[in-house]
């Protein structure tokens, strides 16, 4: 009888383990710049879901189109139903895993990640390779990455007499101040 | 007679060119509007707008996403985001349904407003779909009830 409790003690810290695993943030924070003549355009949403296994190194991040918030309401308007055609397509979401010779995942000091797999924006699905930075200090992960999105890889088509005035690649930033246990 | 006549017929010609090149250039610095300008498209709990998405996220995304919800509920919890919004979570009326989690604008909760977990409140938002939760932004609170 002792021994089954034991048993049971000890499978459940190993479940209790294998969940602490999953680690993630719904809190995200996800911006894109785009540099151009006329104006700058910036916008953000700090409401991207984030999900790392580190046993398998399984990687998802999704954020809602519309979640995006402008400083002209012109431009909001144009991205949803001109360019993101967010009624159509409501999320962007990256799959992928992180590249990495040994697994499970640790998260210790100061890392780089390589995480390779798919982007699916705007209908379109388009294989990416994306570099991540990731810092551990006293068990608190934060996460930052950039890189490009070129338009035309993902179907975004701007109209020809606005073409000088929005950047064909957009700079997209995501950074997370903690990671948790999910 | 006839020059003078063109001549003002181009000056109103320019006039006309500025003032839609003035009205263009306002329209485009324009911030957008406050969810409190015009009526809420809908008026839902907190649990109904839950259910909804829990029922068909598709058909629920359809009807309610960039829609103006005047939302009522009960709070579960209060954070900041990363820009320092204000973040607004509503208790689930049952454990399977998703939670609701609202930003609010910076300005959107007069300073002299506590609210408290276990509050009941009204906030008036834009949803922007689910992900995990499902999502709201630009939230203006409206009352304590």
């Amino acid at each position: 009888m002792k021994g089954c409790n034991i048993l049971t003690i000890l499978l459940l810290l190993q479940v209790q383990c294998a969940m602490a695993q999953r680690m993630g943030t719904r809190e995200a924070n996800i911006r894109f710049f785009s540099k151009a003549a006329l104006e700058n355009i910036d916008a953000y949403n700090t409401r991207g879901a984030c999900l790392v296994d580190l046993n398998t190194g399984a990687v998802e991040t999704a954020v809602l189109i519309k979640g995006f918030v402008f400083k002209k309401a012109m431009m909001q308007q144009h991205f949803n139903e001109s360019y993101l055609e967010s009624d159509k397509y409501p999320k962007a979401v990256f799959k992928g895993k992180v590249v990495a010779p040994t697994l499970p995942l640790k998260l210790e000091g100061q890392q780089e990640w390589t995480l390779a797999g798919t982007m699916e924006m705007h209908g379109v699905t388009k294989e990416m390779s994306i570099k991540v930075q990731l810092e551990t200090k006293d068990g608190n992960t934060t996460v930052a990455s950039t890189f490009p999105i070129a338009l035309k890889d993902f179907n975004i088509s701007v109209p020809s007499i606005v073409k000088n005035n929005i950047a064909q690649v957009v700079d997209v930033s995501i950074s997370i101040i903690s990671l948790k246990p999910m | 007679m006839k020059k003078h006549t063109r001549g003002k017929w181009r000056g109103i010609l320019a006039g006309c060119i500025l003032i839609g090149v003035l009205v263009a250039w306002y329209m485009f610095q324009k911030a957008p509007a406050s969810v409190l300008d015009g009526k809420a498209d809908y008026s839902l709990t907190s649990a109904q707008l839950a259910e909804a998405f829990y029922a068909d996220e598709t058909a629920a995304s359809t009807k309610y996403s960039g829609k103006v919800i005047e939302l009522c509920g009960r709070v579960a919890a209060m954070s900041r985001d990363a820009v320092q919004s204000p973040v607004i979570s509503f208790q689930q009326a049952r454990s399977e349904l998703p939670l609701i989690t609202c930003v609010m604008e910076k300005t959107g909760i007069p300073d002299a407003t506590i609210i408290q977990q276990q509050d009941s409140i009204c906030i008036r938002v834009v949803c922007t779909g689910k992900l995990m939760d499902v999502e709201c932004n630009r939230g203006v609170f409206i009352k304590k009830m």
